[in-house]
C-alpha cells in the first residue's frame, strides 16, 4: 500500500478522496511532492477521484498548476475529478482566474460524491 | 484617548531562498494579525506577497542564494505598501498570457500574475519587470 506525504487517501464506495495533510500547500518541494503523489493517483483508467479541501486554507498559484496537470491527466485517462469543501477564499483563487470553469467544484463532499453517479 | 498599534516597516535585502522567503511570511502574517485585518483582507495580502516573494526567489533570482531580494513593506491599520525587487532579467508582464482566458485555462504560467492583480487594488512592475510594487487598502469591517 502506498504512504502518503501530502495527502490522506480513503476509498468510498470506489471514489478515491483525498484530503489535505497541510493547512497551507505553498512551499515549493512540497508542492513538487503533492504534485506527484496526486498524479499517482490518476494511473489508473477511468478514476474517480475527488479532493476534498476542508483542511486547506492557503493554496499558491503553483498548487493549483499541479490541479490542472491532474484534471488533464484525470481526463485524459477517462476518468472524473471533484473538488469539494473549499473555503470562500480559496475558492476565490479558482473563480478569480477562471477555473471554475475547468474544475466541477462542489460545496460538500456528499454532493460530489453524488456527482460521480 | 485609545492607543492605536504601531505601524510596521520593513527595508531589508535577503539571500534567495524559500526559507528566507517564509519567515518574512511568518512575520508578516503576525503583524496583520497584530493590527487586527480583517480576515479576507489578510488572505489577499498574504497570498499576494506569497507569489510575489516566489517569483522573486524562483524565477527572478533562480534560487541562487548570492543573489538579494530587496524588500519593503508599510502596514499600518488602514493599508499595505510593498515594493520588492530581485536581481533576475525581469518579465514583461504585458506578455504574460491572460491564464483566465478559455484558451489559456490549463497553461501552468501567469496565473501568480493574474492572482496578486485580483487581490490588491494597485499594482506596478518597473519597465524591465523585476521590481513589482503593490498597495491594498483595508476594507471597512462589515
Amino acid at each position: 500500500m502506498s504512504t502518503y506525504e501530502c495527502i490522506k487517501l480513503d476509498d468510498v464506495n470506489d471514489i478515491s478522496v483525498v484530503k489535505f495533510t497541510e493547512e497551507k500547500v505553498v512551499d515549493p518541494a512540497k508542492v513538487e511532492k503533492m504534485g506527484t503523489e496526486l498524479l499517482s493517483l490518476a494511473d489508473d483508467e477511468s478514476q474517480k477521484l475527488l479532493l476534498n479541501f476542508e483542511n486547506v486554507r492557503f493554496f499558491s498559484s503553483a498548487a493549483i498548476n499541479k490541479l490542472i496537470v491532474l484534471e488533464k491527466r484525470v481526463r485524459e485517462q477517462g476518468g472524473k475529478l471533484r473538488l469539494s469543501n473549499l473555503r470562500p477564499e480559496v475558492k476565490d483563487l479558482f473563480s478569480l482566474t477562471n477555473l471554475d470553469s475547468l474544475f466541477s467544484i462542489m460545496d460538500e463532499q456528499s454532493e460530489a460524491l453524488d456527482s460521480f453517479e | 484617548m485609545e492607543e492605536l498599534p504601531s505601524a510596521w516597516s520593513v527595508n531589508r535585502k535577503f539571500a534567495s531562498s524559500v526559507e528566507n522567503a517564509s519567515a518574512v511570511m511568518m512575520e508578516l502574517r503576525q503583524q496583520l494579525k497584530r493590527l487586527e485585518w480583517p480576515e479576507n483582507d489578510k488572505f489577499a495580502i498574504l497570498i499576494s506577497m506569497e507569489e510575489a516573494l516566489m517569483n522573486a526567489v524562483k524565477h527572478g533570482n533562480q534560487y541562487d542564494e548570492s543573489k538579494f531580494v530587496d524588500l519593503r513593506i508599510d502596514l499600518d491599520r488602514d493599508g499595505f505598501l510593498t515594493r520588492i525587487a530581485d536581481e533576475g532579467e525581469g518579465f514583461d508582464p504585458a506578455a504574460v498570457p491572460d491564464p483566465c482566458e478559455d484558451c489559456n485555462l490549463e497553461r501552468p504560467s501567469g496565473r501568480g500574475v493574474a492572482l496578486i492583480k485580483n487581490f490588491v487594488d494597485e499594482v506596478a512592475y518597473n519597465e524591465i519587470g523585476n521590481v513589482i510594487e503593490f498597495k491594498k487598502k483595508r476594507h471597512a469591517a462589515k
